[in-house]
């Protein structure tokens, strides 16, 4: 519970560096939370980095066409508590005690969850990009939306 | 000619600012075309990189005029990015003309921001909260607060020995290792979630998200770019802290 509350004040600072308008800083929390929440019951596999940016793009595709944004403002604060700092920094330490083989597996462990955010964050993304248009163009001819 | 230029100078000036805040390549050709088009030039193309971009834009007299604009600083605004978004679409649905355009453009890159010392504040009280994040307690968030208050409001510092910027996660690391083990020296403290904490707002989370769908989006040149920087950057940080833990 406490680390959740974490994540939500951590997240609302780090937006507010990112330049992100007040009225939608609840909207990121909430995504934030919901994902960091989704990536512990799942339990920090390479799975759980996926499902949960995966969730977290989502909601923030469908925040970002509530508030009329780029999803981009939701989806990097969202996704923020995700990143795998806590195994890069083990990565390190291990590093510095001349561990390296276990460094090692640590720092593959940790590209593979950055990767893992990147491609769900990206999946949904085009997923939604694409989709949007289709359904606006029953309702009006042309209208530039991007 | 001359009725253009601030047509001109309204689409390269978006472009530049999303390319400078942080946005997707794409974006910003996509953002240059249909203002473009919203101003009713008869085509624009443009071939941006994170570090610049070339415009050519075809006027209705049958001449064609170019452009190349160079990209210094890269930052991460993405609330000036979606600024410039909402502008680019007033312009597309033909709202507003080339002039007003221009002035809110100018206006965004203007915009009162937070002194250096607020944002000193807002970055240490990130730092503090994911150490809480990773299990930290009451002092682990008071260590981290410091380190992160102490590695933020030393970034402008570097700037003013012109210190290349990627050279800010090395020192970055070291700061924030530093100084966490001298406080967990004096008072003690759970060394992880302090250090881990204090390097989470650090990491280019963004940049290999970036990169990732730029690639995808078929700019292989600016996704390689942006994953070249964003390793850098993390290999950088890696460094800096693991220097000082082997001490």
């Amino acid at each position: 519970m406490l680390s959740l509350f974490g994540c939500l004040v951590a997240t609302i600072c780090f937006a507010l560096l990112l330049r992100t308008p007040i009225r939608v800083l609840p909207a990121v929390a909430f995504v934030a939370v919901v994902g960091y929440a989704i990536y512990l019951i799942m339990g920090g596999t390479l799975s759980a980095y996926f499902v949960s940016s995966l969730v977290i793009a989502i909601l923030s595709e469908i925040f970002a066409r509530i508030k009329k944004m780029t999803s981009a403002l939701f989806v990097v604060s969202g996704v923020i508590p995700i990143v795998p700092g806590m195994l890069l920094y083990r990565a390190v330490v291990l590093l510095a005690e001349d561990n390296t083989a276990k460094a090692g597996q640590a720092a593959i462990k940790a590209l593979l969850g950055f990767g893992a955010i990147a491609l769900a964050i990206t999946i949904a993304t085009a997923v939604f990009n694409n989709f949007h248009p289709m359904m606006l163009r029953l309702k009006s001819k042309k209208d530039t939306l991007y | 000619m001359e009725q253009y230029d601030n047509a001109v100078e309204a689409v390269m000036l978006a472009a530049q600012t999303i390319l400078e805040c942080g946005g997707e390549t794409y974006r910003a050709e996509e953002t240059a075309i249909h203002m473009g088009n919203g101003f009713g030039f008869d085509k624009v193309e443009i071939l941006a990189f994170p570090t610049g971009f070339f415009i050519t834009f075809r006027l209705p007299d049958d001449t064609s005029q170019s452009f190349t604009r160079r990209i210094h600083k890269r930052s991460l605004y993405l609330g000036d990015v979606n600024d410039v978004n909402s502008v680019s679409r007033l312009v597309s649905k033909r709202k507003i003309n080339a002039g007003e355009a221009l002035e809110r453009l100018h206006n965004i890159r203007q915009k009162p921001q937070m002194k250096p010392l607020q944002v000193a504040l807002v970055f240490a009280l990130c730092c503090a909260f994911f150490t809480l994040m990773f299990n930290g307690n009451l002092t682990d968030m008071l260590i981290s607060f410091l380190a992160g208050f102490a590695v933020r409001s030393l970034m402008p510092v570097y700037r003013l020995f012109r210190i290349p910027s990627p050279l800010d996660s090395l020192f970055s690391g070291m700061i924030n290792a530093a100084i966490t083990v001298l406080s967990i020296r004096l008072i003690g403290g759970n060394q992880d979630a302090i250090i881990a904490g204090a390097m989470m707002p650090l990491l280019p989370g963004l940049a290999f998200t970036n990169a990732v769908r730029d690639a995808m989006q078929g700019d292989l040149v600016s996704g390689m770019a942006r994953i070249a920087e964003a390793t850098l950057n993390i290999l950088l940080l890696g460094y800096g802290v693991a220097i000082i833990l082997s001490l």
